[in-house]
């Protein structure tokens, strides 16, 4: 009995993982073309056009703070000087404890605003709206404390335009970000949300209007996150928005039309990854109407956020990542492998409950059957090893891939010891960190298992300093 | 192993070899990632030298070029061009013509004739590369090089969406009215919303195009698509004459083409109109309301007030906004209602909020 069951588990961590690599070699293929089709279009239609037509959207940027006071203040100057025709920026900051608001005042010079805030989706009480006279497109609320979701549904709540872009307060946008992510609406009446990609910025000189000069970061373990992002966002999330599957959209930055999270009942409150959670509760609102959900995502990098260097952060990350992915997919469990739900319900949530929320759990019988099968010779020891060797092989080459698909875009890492550092990184992240973070995504899945809430403190070094 | 090949994963199944398969496998993936790592870096390199070089090159090339443009210097300085910097000088001028016109431009396009820069531009508007094509097609628009255009009006039926576009671009850049035909058919062949991005496309042709439509699309309103376009660009060139086809078109009846009659009536600014459009402020659709919005402050002026106040309580918001920035476009006179709009307590909160925003705006105006 016990026999069969080992062999059962080998012979399905040896199905799940070609199954697995399969997909992911025809995602970085169609990334590739993704890629070199839209720097083909950029060629030839520049985001710049926009200030040469008087057909554009105008976009409300929301942006949540809390405890953010080392980087808020370089964070909305690099969102003042986005390059957009019309923009209102609406600084959320959700009860910090730090003194955000007022290094906000002092830095922007606002008063107290009366201004009427339409409560189209029901949040905490709001304390006080701020507005400056020198910058008539700023707003910032100060509100209760409510999570991130109840503070991106207050700053719905107060844009004033038909596009929303929801961001977090520590990221740093490229200049010519909303003219790049907007580019989708301009091209489909009926898309729903977009995206762009999501770079660290742990090692870059960032100055008041932004990114200024590319660099990698001294810490190792910024350094495997810099390699996880390509990796996630280059093939991944890339290749699955060119099959028309993109099932995520990172809360560091998406553009959506306002009247879609307005529809799905705005950004589920007491939900840990807000940001998958309200693209999943968008497919299932925009299905269950009987209409289409497209989504798109630009592959320019045109975001830059803050990683955690500390191993203690890094973990709670994942371990909050792991949990808002189980409890998300839990929640919509009715859409998976529903035909009414289209792609979403037959690719898309089966492939994240398989291929992500599985992962750890997968890997992680994977090592124990490893060395169990070894330690009882249950398995032909030569297979074993050469099978260990071709996951690394395969794991290795994916993110190898995915550090040579940055060289096609317009900012990349330069330098050929750049170069050299990330594809050492790719080969490093195999031993060692790739375990600590299936060990941090296991204790996720627990922990989720056991009904346990809350982000977690996130201390943040400020992207002005690094 | 003792064991190994009884249970579990054995050596073999069914005849086939699954150890010297996976061998095999874990070889091959050996060299594709020695291959990619060998190539990222060669890649790198190569991008590197290629960013510098350009760099220098465009350093080097602004400074000769203000010196053959504006002191005179020959353009033999340019002859000893590397035969390899020929397409990155090509893109060079490509860049500096969009910015430059009159003289300057007919002096860099004959530069470009007498260093052979288009010789193989034919060859280049058929290359497998769509980067390539497009470039290519935008290149005889930018140079005038006139002789290709039937070979650009192929491109129209492109699979690319983007060398469609630049050769779009390109036929109207040449004002020429035979090339005007295709051209509108593949913007009515986009998407309603690309068709308005691509009004300044179709501008290229010039003031010369409203006729030329006026004669072909025959009595309004069909066809629809047509006379939307023909009214948004009646907006786009203010073209007077075109005043009564627009009443004609406020009269038709269809949402959309009222819609674009009124917004060409604002744009035209003739006083006349105002009788016209004022009516369509109590419309039940809010999208010719707040068209109206726009149209009623340029058209009435002062005697649009009553008017834009009652739209200030519209319970649209598109309607609201479009009726403060009317009453901010006023003047003074404006400007004085925004504030008393401001302060009352009575009024409409929506309004109220509107219009202390818009004082915001105008206080801080310099």
């Amino acid at each position: 009995m016990s026999a069969s069951l080992l062999a059962l588990a080998q012979w399905g961590i040896l199905i799940y993982f070609f199954a697995l690599n399969g997909i992911q070699l025809s995602l970085i293929l169609q990334a590739a073309l993704a890629i070199r089709r839209h720097q083909d279009s950029l060629e030839a239609d520049e985001p710049e056009a926009i200030f040469e037509s008087n057909f554009y959207t105008p976009i409300t940027l929301i942006c949540p703070v809390y405890n953010e006071a080392a980087g808020v203040v370089a964070s909305v100057n690099s969102l003042l000087a986005l390059r957009y025709p019309e923009l209102q920026v609406v600084v959320v900051n959700d009860g910090s404890k730090d003194g955000t608001v007022a290094a906000l005042i002092e830095a922007f010079r606002l008063q107290p605003s009366e201004r009427v805030i339409r409560r189209l989706l029901p949040t905490h009480p709001v304390r006080g709206v701020y507005e400056s006279p020198l910058l008539p497109h700023l707003v910032v609320v100060d509100k209760a404390n409510g999570g991130k979701s109840d503070a991106l549904n207050c700053g719905i709540n107060v844009a004033r335009y038909p596009l929303v872009c929801c961001m977090d307060g520590d990221s740093i946008l490229e200049p010519d970000a909303l003219l790049r992510v907007v580019r989708p609406f301009l091209d489909r009446a009926d898309l729903v949300a977009s995206g762009g990609i999501i770079r660290p910025a742990n090692g870059c000189k960032v100055t008041p209007l932004g990114i200024e000069d590319i660099g990698l970061p001294a810490s190792w373990l910024a350094r495997f996150q810099i390699v996880e992002y390509l990796r996630a966002f280059l093939f991944g999330r890339v290749g699955m928005a060119a099959r028309e599957s993109l099932f995520i959209l990172s809360g560091a930055f998406a553009l959506f039309r306002k009247e879609a999270p307005a529809l799905a009942g705005g950004f589920e409150t007491g939900t840990i990854g807000e940001d998958f959670e309200m693209v999943v509760r968008l497919q299932r609102a925009y299905r269950e109407r009987k209409r289409p959900c497209p989504m798109a995502l630009v592959p320019d990098p045109i975001c830059w956020t803050e990683v955690p260097e500390d191993r203690k952060m890094l973990g709670r990350q994942r371990n909050r990542w792991q949990r808002g992915l189980c409890q998300t997919l839990w929640k919509h469990r009715r859409m998976a492998f529903h035909p009414g739900y289209g792609r979403a319900g037959l690719v898309s949530i089966p492939y994240f409950i398989l291929f992500e929320a599985m992962a750890p759990w997968v890997e992680a019988v994977g090592y124990g059957l490893f060395v169990w099968s070894l330690w009882t010779h249950s398995v032909n020891g030569a297979f074993a090893i050469l099978f260990l060797l071709v996951a690394f092989l395969f794991g290795t080459m994916n993110s190898v891939a995915a550090v040579f698909l940055q060289i096609l875009m317009p900012r990349r890492y330069r330098g050929l010891r750049a170069m050299g550092i990330l594809l050492l990184a790719s080969l490093l992240e195999n031993f060692g960190y790739r375990q600590l973070t299936v060990w941090w995504r296991l204790k996720g899945t627990l922990d989720w298992l056991r009904g346990r809430q809350g982000w977690g403190d996130m201390a943040r070094k400020g992207l002005a300093s690094s | 192993m003792p064991g190994g090949a009884d249970i579990g994963l054995p050596a073999r199944l069914a005849g086939l070899p699954l150890l010297e398969l996976l061998g095999w496998l874990a070889l091959a993936l050996f060299l594709v990632l020695g291959f990619l790592l060998a190539m990222a870096l060669a890649v790198q390199v190569r991008s590197d030298r290629i960013r510098a070089r350009r760099l220098a090159c465009h350093a080097r090339w602004e400074g000769e070029m203000a010196a053959y443009l504006y002191l005179g210097r020959d353009a033999d300085t340019f002859q000893q061009l590397d035969a390899r910097d020929r397409a990155l000088f090509r893109h060079f001028l490509q860049r500096a013509l969009l910015s430059i016109g009159g003289e300057d431009a007919n002096r860099i396009r004959e530069l470009a004739s007498r260093l052979d820069l288009h010789d193989d531009l034919a060859r280049r508007l058929a290359a497998l590369g769509a980067a390539s094509r497009a470039r290519a097609a935008l290149e005889v628009g930018l140079f005038q090089r006139w002789e290709h255009l039937d070979r650009v009006e192929a491109l129209l039926k492109d699979p690319a969406p983007s060398v469609a576009f630049a050769a779009a671009r390109t036929l109207a850049r040449s004002g020429d009215l035979s090339h005007a035909a295709p051209v509108l058919a593949w913007v009515l062949g986009q998407e309603k919303v690309q068709q308005e991005r691509l009004l300044r496309v179709l501008m290229g042709f010039g003031p010369g195009l409203l006729p030329w439509m006026e004669a072909r699309l025959g009595a309004p309103p069909q066809p629809r698509e047509g006379w939307r376009l023909y009214g948004l660009l009646v907006a786009t060139f203010r073209d007077l004459a075109s005043g009564p086809r627009m009443r004609e078109l406020l009269a038709s009846g269809d949402l959309e083409l009222t819609a674009t009659a009124l917004k060409a009536l604002r744009a035209l600014g003739d006083p006349s109109a105002y009788g016209a459009v004022a009516p369509f402020a109590t419309h039940p659709e809010w999208v010719l309301r707040a068209q109206t919005a726009l149209g009623l402050g340029t058209l009435g002026g002062l005697q649009a007030l009553p008017a834009l106040q009652q739209l200030m309580e519209d319970r649209v918001f598109e309607v609201r906004r479009n009726a403060a920035q009317s009453i901010a476009e006023l003047g003074s006179a404006g400007e004085e209602v925004l504030r008393w709009i401001a302060l009352g307590q009575e009024a409409d909160p929506f309004a109220r909020d509107l219009a202390r925003e818009r004082v915001q705006w105008l206080e801080a105006a310099p």
